[in-house]
C-alpha cells in the first residue's frame, strides 16, 4: 500500500470525497432542521396535538432533535461548517394560507408531517451514492434514512393510509407538494422489469410499492424553499 | 368486531387418511388439507397424530440441517447481493405462510390487507435480486419456521417485527460491502420499504405507541452477526467464505 506523504505544515488536506460528504450531511441537516422545527412548534402549542397521538409526535420530535444533532456531529468533524437553522414558514408562504398550528389546523398539520417524512426518506436516499467513500457517514444516514422510513409509515397510518407509497399519489395532500412523489411511481429498476418478477402478486402496484425512490438535491431544496422565510 | 377475529378455526389433522396426506403434491395442497401449518404448532398432539418426515421436512425442517449455502463475498457485490437474497427468500416464504394461514387466523381483516401487500413487497425485493443476480448466482434458500403459530394473530406480528427489524439492520449493516454506487442505490431503494414494513407490523402490535421506532438511529449489523440470527430460520447451512475482515459501525455501535 503506498503510503502518501504527509501534508506540509500549515496546509489542511480536503478531498473531493471529504466535501463531497458534507455536502450531502448539509441537505440532510436541512430536512433534520424542517421536521424538527415542525414537530417542536406542534407540541410548543398548548393542546395542539391530540392526546392520542402525543406519544407518537413527542418521539418523533425527540428523534429529528437528535439527527440534528448527530448530523451536526458529522459535519462538525469533517471541517465543515454546520449550517445556521433557517427561519422556516410552515404556511408556505401562503400555500397553506393562514397555517399557524392553530386548534383547527390539526388535519394540515399531519399532512405537513407525513409530506417531510416520506421527503426525508427520499432526501437521504439521493446522498447514499455520495458517501460510499465515508463508511462512518454513510452508515450514520442509512440509520437515519430507515428511521425516517418508520417515521413515515407511522404518520401515514396515523392518517388512515398506507404506511407506503404507491404510484407517486400523494395521497390527498395539496397539489403544491406533489414533487415529494413525482417519480416514486417506478416499477423497473435497472434493466428488471418488477412487474414481470412479481405477477400475479399485485403486479405495478406492488412494483412501484416495493422500492421508494431518490430525489436530487436540487429536487429536495426546491421542496423545501417555500418552507424558508 | 367480525366473527373472524375471535375464532380460530382448527381443522383436525389427525382425521385425515394417510394416503391422502402422502398424496399432497404441494405444500399448497398439503396446507388446504391439514388447513394451515399453525396448527402444528398449536396442537403438538396433532404433530404426532400427523408428523412425518416426509410431510413436515419440506416446512419445518431442522434449523442447520441442509446442505452448505455459501456465499463468497471475494465475489464482490454478487455477493453482497445473494446475502440479500437470501433474506428476502426468508421474508417471502414467512408472509406467504401467515397469508395462507388465513382462513385459520385471529388476524383481522385489516390486518390481513396490509400483510398480504407486505407479502407481495417481499415477493418484489426476491424476484428482483434473482433477475439482477441471474440464474447462475441466484441461490435459493429453504426456510423454516419451527415453533411459530401462523395462525395466530400475536404469533405472526411479533415474529414479523423481529423480521423486519433484522432486515432493516441486515440491509444497513451490508451496503458499506457495495462497491458499485448504482446497487447502493437499489438496496436503499428495498430497506426504506423495510422499515415501513417494521413500523407497520409495530403500530399493528401497539398502536400509536412509541414503538414504531424504538431508537433514533437505526440499527446497523455486520453480516455474521444477522447470519447467526437468520439461521435459525434456515435448514440451510449459512456460512460465508473470504468473510469481509473489517466492519464499520453503525452510530449505535452494536453491530
Amino acid at each position: 500500500m503506498p503510503i502518501l506523504p504527509p501534508a506540509p505544515p500549515g496546509v489542511r488536506v480536503v478531498s473531493p470525497v471529504a466535501a463531497d460528504a458534507v455536502d450531502s450531511l448539509r441537505l440532510a441537516l436541512l430536512v433534520a432542521y424542517l421536521q424538527s422545527e415542525l414537530y417542536s412548534r406542534a407540541l410548543a402549542t398548548a393542546g395542539f396535538v391530540v392526546a392520542a397521538d402525543a406519544t407518537v409526535f413527542g418521539t418523533l420530535s425527540a428523534q429529528e432533535t437528535n439527527h440534528v444533532t448527530s448530523l451536526a456531529g458529522l459535519i462538525t468533524a469533517r471541517l465543515g461548517q454546520v449550517p445556521a437553522r433557517p427561519t422556516f414558514d410552515f404556511s408556505a408562504k401562503g400555500a397553506l394560507p393562514g397555517f399557524a398550528f392553530a386548534a383547527n389546523q390539526y388535519e394540515t398539520f399531519l399532512m405537513l408531517a407525513q409530506a417531510f417524512e416520506d421527503l426525508s426518506v427520499r432526501a437521504y436516499k439521493g446522498q447514499v451514492q455520495a458517501l460510499v467513500a465515508d463508511k462512518t457517514a454513510l452508515n450514520a444516514a442509512l440509520a437515519i434514512h430507515a428511521v425516517e422510513a418508520r417515521h413515515a409509515a407511522e404518520v401515514r397510518r396515523i392518517r388512515g393510509k398506507k404506511g407506503w407509497v404507491t404510484g407517486s399519489s400523494r395521497e390527498d395532500l395539496p397539489a403544491f407538494l406533489q414533487p415529494v412523489y413525482d417519480g416514486e411511481e417506478l416499477t423497473a429498476q435497472g434493466t428488471v422489469d418488477v412487474v414481470a418478477g412479481v405477477g400475479s402478486f399485485g403486479g405495478a402496484e406492488t412494483a412501484s410499492q416495493a422500492f421508494d425512490e431518490p430525489l436530487t438535491t436540487a429536487q429536495v431544496t426546491a421542496i423545501i424553499t417555500p418552507f424558508i422565510t | 368486531m367480525p366473527d373472524d377475529h375471535i375464532t380460530t378455526y382448527r381443522p383436525p389433522c389427525a382425521g385425515l387418511e394417510p394416503t391422502e396426506v402422502r398424496g399432497a403434491t404441494s405444500r399448497r395442497e398439503f396446507l388446504r388439507l391439514v388447513g394451515a401449518v399453525g396448527a402444528f404448532a398449536a396442537l403438538p398432539g396433532l404433530v404426532m397424530a400427523c408428523d412425518s418426515d416426509e410431510v413436515t421436512a419440506p416446512l419445518n425442517g431442522i434449523p442447520g440441517s441442509g446442505s452448505p449455502l455459501l456465499i463468497d463475498f471475494a465475489r464482490g457485490d454478487a455477493a453482497v447481493l445473494q446475502f440479500a437474497l437470501v433474506l428476502e427468500h426468508l421474508e417471502a416464504d414467512f408472509y406467504t405462510r401467515v397469508v395462507d394461514a388465513f382462513d385459520s387466523s385471529n388476524i383481522t381483516t385489516a390486518e390481513r390487507a396490509v400483510l398480504t401487500e407486505i407479502r407481495n413487497h417481499e415477493v418484489a425485493h426476491r424476484e428482483f435480486l434473482k433477475r439482477v443476480l441471474g440464474t447462475e448466482d441466484a441461490l435459493t434458500a429453504t426456510p423454516t419456521f419451527r415453533g411459530i403459530d401462523f395462525a395466530d394473530r400475536t404469533a405472526a406480528l411479533t415474529a414479523a417485527k423481529e423480521l423486519e427489524d433484522l432486515g432493516v439492520a441486515a440491509y444497513n449493516g451490508v451496503v458499506q460491502y457495495l462497491v458499485t454506487a448504482e446497487n447502493v442505490l437499489a438496496v436503499s431503494k428495498i430497506v426504506s420499504v423495510e422499515a415501513r414494513h417494521a413500523a407497520t407490523i409495530r403500530d399493528l402490535l401497539s398502536a400509536r405507541s412509541a414503538e414504531f421506532s424504538p431508537n433514533p438511529a437505526d440499527e446497523v449489523f455486520r453480516p455474521a452477526k444477522v447470519a447467526a440470527m437468520m439461521q435459525s430460520s434456515l435448514v440451510d447451512k449459512l456460512g460465508f467464505v473470504n468473510s469481509p475482515s473489517t466492519f464499520v459501525q453503525g452510530p449505535r455501535g452494536n453491530g
